[in-house]
């Protein structure tokens, strides 16, 4: 330990211009890594979660994002014809997120007001840490409506307390009872991005009927419709859904059954998590020359130190390890910069009172950022090893005598 | 370049970092101008980076600061030599910073042909020559003899 903290101060901090252009390449060649393994993790949670839909009879739901689509000119008999054909003929999920209103809570945040239906809520399978699920058959305007309520409102509103407030889509008084609290951090992947999440902690789960969808008006109608998922059903009904949806609405829809989603997903997933993998791949290459470049400098400057020192009875494993301890501190300093930088990067989310990104973990950061520094500690690994080689080799290689005589 | 501090392989050296430097911050503006709508997971990646494209560029010419400091360091008995058989400080110096500015200007219009093949603003790089000539005039503050 001695002779480490000797190396460091005198030799290496000699030429602190080198130690820190090591930092900064080092930096960087994390950073990269981080981000790439975190688009990687969180895009395979999202695969994971549409998984779910991709089965037989699933069609889900797509605006035509070829087609002229004028939302002014819906109306609401309109919607409400096409949510009775749907509900007439179809099995259908539907949930409609984002609906923002202030609702007093102990963070002063924006709270979101999502619709669920019974089919989506059994889809969705959320996990709950109080409370009981939400039943779907009650009364609407005559019995409170059972909801489930975020992580970060349970304080305010714990389950069993009421809430009576003007609801945004029916624009009614409503009063609301908590069932249940979802667990920190539920989260929904999105359909078409599936490496972007929309989180839940401060969010009220409302259950939809068709006694609600009948009162709800134009904003939920619509918004239901763009991310429908119809179930247990066949290529031909879907068919008919689009054209009656096109002839009372005027809006253009597809409907992807399993295969094609799953050709799509797969091909969509796949090539991009290869092109980010192929530019992280070759970034990583360039930055370990340059930082093996800097380290191969660096010994060039310091190679009458490391030879003295070899002169008076260091063994080359012995400075094998000053090296390996050199690197280790390098790493840790850095992991623990992009520690502290995700760290920030999460909380200001609460600063901003970004509800909908707004999550809980150990110092801030979720499970996915954990997972991500995990692996680009094993990236870490394979850099320090091959530049630490690399430097024994160049440092082998030069005859001591050599070294003196500079 | 005649009797120049620099050998063939530290212009090599140099030219290839001022390059690296220049084609990042090019290849950066070209993100940039590709239109990457439905590609949502490489565009939220790629903007991951993007984000902090200074932050980044400003890092990665710490290897030209890297680099002049360790050609100073190595050439200190070289100036010394010099000296010995009659030349002075001031033209040692002098020559290093038109030895220097010669080769960054060199630099510069090879990733001139990246900026053409890209199609970019020629004047994208423009920032980072200014850098690279701070760079250089404080280095030559540090022209020591051993």
């Amino acid at each position: 330990m001695r002779i480490l903290r000797f190396f460091i101060t005198r030799i290496f901090l000699k030429r602190w211009i080198l130690v820190l252009g090591m930092i900064i390449l080092l930096f960087l060649a994390n950073y990269v890594s981080f981000s790439t393994a975190r688009s990687i993790i969180s895009t395979f949670q999202g695969y994971q979660e549409l998984e779910t839909l991709n089965q037989e009879g699933t069609f889900v739901a797509n605006l035509d994002p070829n087609s002229e689509a004028d939302f002014d000119k819906i109306e609401i008999d309109e919607t409400q014809k096409v949510y009775e054909y749907l509900n007439n003929n179809y099995t259908y999920a539907l949930q409609a997120n984002g609906f923002v209103t202030s609702l007093e809570n102990k963070h002063n945040m924006d709270v979101a007001f999502n619709y669920i239906n019974e089919e989506a809520y059994k889809i969705n399978q959320f996990r709950l840490s109080h409370g009981n699920h939400i039943n779907f058959n009650y009364k609407f305007n005559k019995e409170k409506i059972p909801i489930l309520v975020g992580a970060g409102l349970a304080k305010t509103y714990p389950v069993g307390s009421n809430i009576e407030i003007t609801d945004p889509v029916t624009q009614q008084l409503v009063n609301l009872n908590v069932q249940g609290v979802l667990e920190e951090n539920a989260h929904r992947s999105n359909f078409y991005a599936p490496n972007s999440k929309t989180y839940f902690n401060f969010s009220i789960f409302i259950p939809v009927n068709e006694e609600f969808i009948n009162s709800a008006g134009l904003d939920l109608h619509v918004n239901g419709l763009m991310d429908i998922v119809l179930l247990d059903s066949t290529k031909d009904e879907t068919m008919n859904l689009k054209e009656y949806i096109q002839e009372n609405l005027g809006l253009a829809f597809n409907f992807f059954n399993q295969q094609e989603n799953f050709n799509y997903f797969e091909n969509y997933y796949v090539n991009s998590l290869k092109i980010i993998c192929t530019i992280t791949f070759i970034l990583l290459i360039i930055i370990v020359c340059l930082a093996t470049w800097n380290t191969l400098i660096s010994i060039r400057l310091m190679i009458k130190d490391f030879t003295i020192n070899l002169l008076v009875g260091l063994s080359y494993s012995k400075l094998r390890a000053i090296f390996y301890g050199y690197f280790g501190i390098l790493f840790s300093i850095i992991l623990a910069v992009l520690f502290g930088i995700t760290a920030f990067n999460r909380y200001s989310f609460w600063l901003r009172k970004g509800s909908t990104f707004a999550t809980y973990g150990i110092f801030g950061l979720i499970s996915l950022d954990w997972l991500a520094l995990l692996i680009v500690l094993f990236i870490d690994f394979i850099i320090g090893f091959t530049i630490v080689e690399l430097t024994i080799r160049k440092i082998k290689s030069i005859p001591i005598s050599v070294g003196v005589l500079q | 370049m005649k009797y120049s501090l620099f050998r063939f392989i530290d212009v090599f050296e140099a030219i290839a970092s001022y390059l690296i430097c220049f084609a990042t911050n090019l290849i950066f503006i070209y993100v940039q101008t590709l239109n990457l709508e439905g590609f949502s997971i490489l565009k939220s990646f790629l903007e991951s980076m993007i984000d902090y494209q200074l932050i980044i560029n400003i890092f990665l010419t710490s290897i030209i600061i890297v680099f002049h400091y360790q050609f100073l360091n190595r050439r200190k008995t070289e100036i010394f030599c010099r000296i010995l058989v009659g030349d002075t400080m001031v033209n040692i110096i002098i020559r290093y910073i038109l030895n220097s500015l010669a080769i960054l200007m060199f630099s510069f219009l090879l990733s001139l042909s990246l900026n053409f093949y890209l199609e970019l603003n020629v004047t994208s790089n423009l920032y980072l020559v200014f850098i690279f000539i701070i760079y250089i005039l404080i280095s030559a503050g540090r022209v020591k003899k051993e």
